[in-house]
């Protein structure tokens, strides 16, 4: 049961593909990605100018090992045999069926408001209810919107959220992004309907580069949520998406993401909101899958009376190295943050907790309160955590905590004395544990995350 | 500020010290101190009590290394105050089984110090438990390590570091425990807590946690903020003025790691 599950994810699609960049990364790559989308110019220039920075910049000396990581060994482009289409049945049979599995158009039937799906490098399927395309709600290809929405990417597209130059994957991603997501929300609009985003990297040694960037106008409030997996293959591959949020003032904006990445993928994922006044955002974050992941959602709270909000699990099972945390600054005055951050180790697998939290001159009477939990299932596991609290006004109140522990036996005793077997008990205290996250979920990607841990958790009693 | 390097030790004091100890000592750049088992003692580090300079080291700077090597059973207490203007100072310990170490640090160096505290828990059942206070005020730097390494299993630490910082003081505290593979059964606490107490003072706080052994029960936490405003209010209600009142919270702060150091 457990090993078909698993299958869902890992398996490839065969002979879906219709176009596929060379291997490794040069400027002709980048220039075809390029030309390929028929972009306007400044992207093209900033594509390019990314790539040079790209070249000269080292690889981080933080953090997990990166060495099985060969850039060269990647295929930056993979467009798939199918042009972006509004209809489920009109999408190629194959990866129609791939996305099925994975429960795609089920979550759209239970009235998510828009669906899209990435497969590869491009969009295959998206939609979006007419009743919010009539009150002016945006939900695209980010392909597309470069295309027909020129003055709105243009103003928010890697600038003062998530510059081009922020780090070497980033770099990366700026180069060679492709596909993603694109959403806005007009002013006191309130979707109250989640829009859904997945993303599937099928191709051997692919790279996955999606950018999301979502925008929720003054008042507004909208709901997104991403999923993400990869086949099983033997190279490694490599996902460096960047997610980019603009909360505008008295907007809400609530991120939610499940990646399940097989279990070589190099999750190098980049996150980040800039916040306006009385602006909230919501981070909530399911690591499951990948090899290694470096991943730090972060919120710039600049406007005052704004708050951010996350909470994350992250699971490492053997051979995983999940490097997951959050980051705050406050630089307005009266700002509000809180990390909630949950991570279970396993068979050998690591999880660091690595966190950031900073409090400027300009941020009186701000609040931030982290809390890390970790649970460390058998021997051989590691759990590491690492905050990082950069305090430089006396105007505010920071507090952090944290705990690593195992499953107590007391509990366990308990429920087997209920006549839970060990591996139930277990299983049943490890839900107890990541519920606040879980139940923060929309019910579908719930169920995905229970049943994705209970997978995990499988055979963890000798 | 003055750079003067020194050539000089520091006193040590054991009022009650075993056979080889019986008189203060004077320990050059670097020195090793081997604790006897089963020895009980108090070490009072005393760098104000150097016999060639009378004003003690006011503009001074010190550079210094300190190694206590713990025997099995023995009981240290271990006593600093930095005092010179620039400190470099770094002391580590190795514990032998059901060894058990107390450092207490009072850092209030009053330009630069940077410290740093290493623990190596060896010997089963070992015990450390660390209370450290930074005090720093006008342009005062710290940086300040503890780290403690759980190497055997059903090691203990408790770690607690104050830092009470005004003016433009800034200080980056760091604490690492660390549980090795083959350290079952370990209990390890660890507190950071800072006080603001103006505008410009900053503090970094990163309290971290390495864990490679299932069977522990580790925690940290972490508080930066100023002083409660309704304890003040309180005091003040009960007719004390602002600055009075201030102090006695202050003083609140520091007592658990003052009552520790006298």
């Amino acid at each position: 049961m457990a090993d078909q599950f698993r299958d869902v994810y890992d398996k490839a699609a065969e002979g879906v593909t219709r176009h596929t960049a060379e291997l490794g990364i040069t400027e002709e790559v980048v220039r075809e990605i390029s030309s390929s989308k028929n972009e306007p110019d400044w992207m093209l220039e900033l594509r390019l100018k990314a790539f040079a920075m790209f070249k000269r910049t080292p690889m981080p000396s933080w953090g997990p090992s990166l060495a099985g990581l060969d850039l060269e060994q990647i295929t930056y482009f993979v467009r798939p045999d199918a042009e972006e289409s509004q209809s489920w049945a009109t999408v190629p049979d194959k990866i129609r069926e791939t996305f099925e599995k994975l429960g795609i158009p089920e979550a759209e039937r239970h009235a998510l408001s828009g669906v899209g799906a990435q497969y590869d490098s491009e969009m295959v399927y998206h939609n979006l209810k007419k009743e919010w395309e009539d009150k002016g709600v945006i939900f695209e290809n980010m392909d597309v919107a470069v295309q027909k929405y020129p003055e709105l990417v243009k103003k928010y597209f890697m600038t003062d959220c998530i510059p081009p130059h922020d780090h070497k994957f980033i770099m990366l991603h700026a180069a060679v992004w492709s596909g993603g997501t694109f959403i806005y929300v007009p002013k006191g609009v309130k979707v109250n309907v989640p829009l859904q985003a997945y993303f599937r990297m099928n191709a051997e040694r692919g790279g996955q580069f999606e950018h999301t960037l979502i925008i929720a106008d003054e008042g507004s409030e909208v709901q997104y949520i991403e999923g993400c997996s990869a086949p099983r293959w033997n190279a490694s591959s490599i996902h460096a998406g960047c997610v980019e949020l603009h909360v505008l003032a008295g907007a809400r904006i609530r991120y939610s993401s499940v990646e399940n990445w097989s279990k070589n993928t190099y999750n190098l994922n980049t996150k980040r909101a800039v916040v306006d006044k009385d602006g909230v955002v919501e981070w909530i974050n399911g690591n499951m899958g990948s090899g290694v992941t470096m991943l730090y959602p972060c919120s710039i709270l600049r406007g005052e009376g704004s708050q951010s909000h996350s909470l994350g699990v992250a699971f490492a099972g053997p051979g995983q190295n999940q490097d997951t945390g959050s980051k705050v600054i406050h630089a307005a005055p009266n700002t509000t943050s809180t990390i909630r951050a949950k991570s279970i180790s396993k068979g050998g697998g690591t999880s660091s907790y690595r966190g950031y939290v900073s409090a400027t001159h300009a941020a009186a009477g701000s609040k931030s309160s982290v809390s890390c939990d970790a649970l460390l299932i058998d021997e051989g596991s590691v759990s590491n955590t690492y905050p990082f609290m950069k305090i430089t006004t006396d105007k505010v109140d920071v507090a952090h905590e944290a705990t690593v522990g195992r499953i107590g036996e007391e509990e366990l005793f308990y429920l087997m004395s209920r006549g839970l077997s060990q591996d139930a008990a277990m299983r049943m205290i490890v839900s107890g544990f990541v519920e606040p996250i879980v139940k923060s979920l929309p019910l579908e990607y719930a169920v995905e995350l229970n049943k994705l841990i209970e997978l995990e958790m499988e055979g963890s009693v000798g | 500020m003055a750079m003067k390097l020194l050539k000089y030790g520091i006193g040590i004091f054991m009022p009650e010290s075993p056979e080889g100890f019986d008189r203060a000592d004077l320990i050059p750049r670097t020195k090793t101190i081997e604790i006897p088992a089963g020895a009980v003692m108090r070490i009072v580090e005393d760098p104000e009590g150097d016999p060639t300079s009378p004003s003690g080291l006011r503009g001074a700077s010190r550079d210094v290394e300190i190694h206590l090597e713990i025997g099995e059973g023995a009981s240290v207490a271990y006593v600093s105050r930095g005092a010179a203007s620039v400190e470099f100072v770094r002391r580590t310990a190795r514990l032998a089984k059901g060894a058990k170490l107390e450092w207490i640090d009072e850092c209030s160096a009053p330009d630069f110090a940077r410290a740093s505290f290493l623990t190596r828990l060896e010997g089963e059942g070992a015990e450390v438990e660390t209370t450290s206070l930074l005090r720093g005020a006008g342009k005062k730097r710290f940086d300040m390590f503890h780290e403690i390494v759980h190497a055997a299993p059903r090691t203990v630490s408790n770690l607690r570091v104050g830092s009470v910082l005004s003016g433009d003081a800034k200080a980056i505290v760091r604490g690492l425990v660390r549980v090795e593979k083959d350290a079952p059964g370990c209990v390890s606490r660890q507190k950071e807590e800072t006080l603001l107490l103006s505008e410009y003072a900053e503090i970094d706080a990163v309290p971290m946690l390495e864990i490679e052994n299932q069977d522990v029960r580790c925690s940290h936490a972490a508080t930066v903020g100023r002083i409660d405003a309704e304890k003040l209010f309180y005091l003040m209600s009960r007719g004390l003025d602002r600055a009075a009142a201030e102090a006695m919270l202050v003083e609140a702060f520091m007592e658990p790691y003052l009552a520790k150091l006298s």
